[in-house]
């Protein structure tokens, strides 16, 4: 618990430094991120998830009562640097956080900010939500494990290939391409039934299978990250205009033209002109 | 692997969904757990119709997964949950346009085909529906030949304007503008307008930048991305 505390002191001490930077507040941004929030240690009670912005105090929320296995849908959030808290539920909103962390979100990323571990060694950790766009006919699949039925366990394709394999608890695994399609996930110890889930991956889909304890059991969850523009994703630009009302090409281009044409022209004879009477009166 | 799903709404969301975490189509999980039964409390969220893209669409490479799923069983499902919804007009107040939406599909080439009228914009069909989690997408043109189109005045959005997309389910699909680019359209960023999103988000598409006279076509293309409202 020291050391946990000693880290909740550290993060204001950092915030203080960085918050005497004008706060530049864009009324909405060029591009929002996402964050999510996790409760994923199974014996740590019910807690308060504050996550509150540094550059500008309006964009913090709180996220009251989350207990293990929830993980909230994503919430469009402002780029900015955040701070997020952890307080037992109820815990006043003044006092020192279990836990805390800080974030810096990007224009167009994804995060997913979970508790993980069993209490004792409970850490927050921010998971990059990967966004790029899968192979085509692909989707990708990465696995949380916050489970402690089994030791370490695999989890694949049902005939199929695996995603991820000996994955221990509160450890995740970097997102795996599958085939998109309609297949049976099996989540268990190797060569072991496990868990069977069915599922429905899209071309374009990026997954998060989440393993955790339901009544003492090992169950399976997936979750849609994100989900993209398919399955077959459109080449190139689009053709959406016939010039009607360009400027500066066509016609107009040439009458501008011919005009700087004719003006030049024009000033050329003048210039002659006027030499040639110089040279005359001289 | 006849792959019949249970969509089971998920009891821990229930509680976040009190804090207001919204605007996102819930990540209404597949749930399949030996040792329970379903939680109960489906999250709300605007656009939830139709958690999953395409649900008929057999994204190829599943294999015995051509047909679409009608009929499908469903335990506690609406029987008509497989039923499409489709985006029916978009509109964008600061810019004046109020248009119905026709479906786009793709041209030989594999490009967006973009509407036939020079008065609509289009929806591209295979994507997901505004609204629902995912990149939507609409094109429009900015000129006909002749002089203005749908989408002539696309380039004057700016951050927060407010662009709206009723649907089918009678439900409005409400986005605010993020960014406004432009592109050469030989430098499209295909996975920035088609990639995937966490959250319902919409690209408004039309032409612009340099006209060139002898290909008859725009040497551009304006991007308007916008993201869901509230935020």
């Amino acid at each position: 618990m020291i050391r946990r505390f000693a880290l909740a002191l550290l993060v204001p001490a950092a915030l203080v430094a960085t918050s005497a930077a004008p706060a530049v507040a864009a009324p909405v941004a060029q591009g929002s991120g996402y964050l999510r929030l996790a409760h994923l240690s199974p014996d740590t009670p019910h807690v308060d998830v504050y996550v509150a912005s540094v550059a500008d105090p309006t964009r913090s929320f709180t996220a009251k009562g989350v207990g293990y296995g929830a993980l909230s849908p994503y919430r469009a959030v402002q780029p900015d640097t955040y701070t997020v808290a952890m307080r037992a539920a109820g815990a006043g909103a003044d006092t020192p956080p279990v836990l805390s962390t800080t974030l810096t979100v990007r224009p167009g990323a994804a995060y997913t900010v979970a508790g993980l571990g069993k209490y004792a060694e409970l850490a927050l950790r921010v998971l990059d939500d990967d966004l790029t766009m899968p192979a085509a006919g692909q989707s990708r699949v990465r696995v949380v494990q916050a489970s402690t039925t089994v030791p370490r366990l695999d989890v694949g394709v049902k005939g199929g290939a695996a995603v991820a394999t000996g994955v221990g608890f509160a450890q995740t695994t970097g997102y795996q391409t599958v085939p998109a399609g309609d297949w049976t996930l099996v989540a268990g110890p190797t060569g072991q039934p496990g868990t069977e889930l069915p599922v429905t991956l899209a071309a374009t889909g990026v997954y998060t299978v989440l393993l955790v304890d339901k009544n003492n059991a090992l169950a399976a969850e997936l979750h849609t990250d994100a989900i993209g523009a398919g399955p077959v994703v459109p080449a190139g630009g689009v053709e959406t205009g016939l010039g009607g009302t360009a400027a500066g090409t066509g016609l107009a281009v040439t009458l501008v033209g011919t005009a700087l044409a004719a003006a030049s022209a024009a000033a050329l004879v003048l210039l002659v002109g006027t030499r040639r009477r110089q040279v005359r009166t001289s | 692997m006849t792959g019949r799903h249970r969509r089971s709404p998920r009891g821990p969301v229930a509680a976040w969904s009190a804090i207001g975490l919204v605007a996102v189509v819930s990540a209404a999980a597949l749930t399949v757990s030996f040792a329970s039964s379903p939680g109960s409390g489906p999250s709300a969220g605007p656009g939830s119709s139709a958690g999953q893209p395409a649900g008929s669409e057999s994204a190829g490479a599943g294999p015995g997964a051509g047909a679409g799923p009608p009929g499908s069983a469903s335990p506690g499902g609406s029987p008509s949950a497989v039923a499409r919804v489709f985006p029916t007009v978009l509109r964008i107040p600061r810019i004046g346009v109020t248009t119905e939406l026709v479906r786009l599909g793709l041209d030989p080439a594999g490009a967006l085909a973009a509407p036939e009228a020079f008065d609509r914009a289009g929806w591209f069909e295979a994507g997901p529906v505004p609204g629902d989690r995912g990149p939507a997408v609409l094109a429009g043109h900015v000129d006909s030949r002749a002089g203005p189109a749908v989408f002539f005045r696309l380039k004057e959005l700016r951050s927060g304007d407010e662009v709206l997309v009723d649907r089918s389910d009678g439900t409005t699909a409400v986005f605010v503008v993020a960014s406004v680019r432009t592109f050469p359209k030989d430098g499209f960023p295909t996975d920035e307008v088609y990639g995937p999103t966490p959250a319902p988000e919409l690209r408004l598409v039309t032409c612009g930048g340099p006209f060139d006279r002898a290909g008859g076509r725009y040497l551009d293309n304006v991007i308007v991305q916008a993201v869901p409202a509230g935020l």
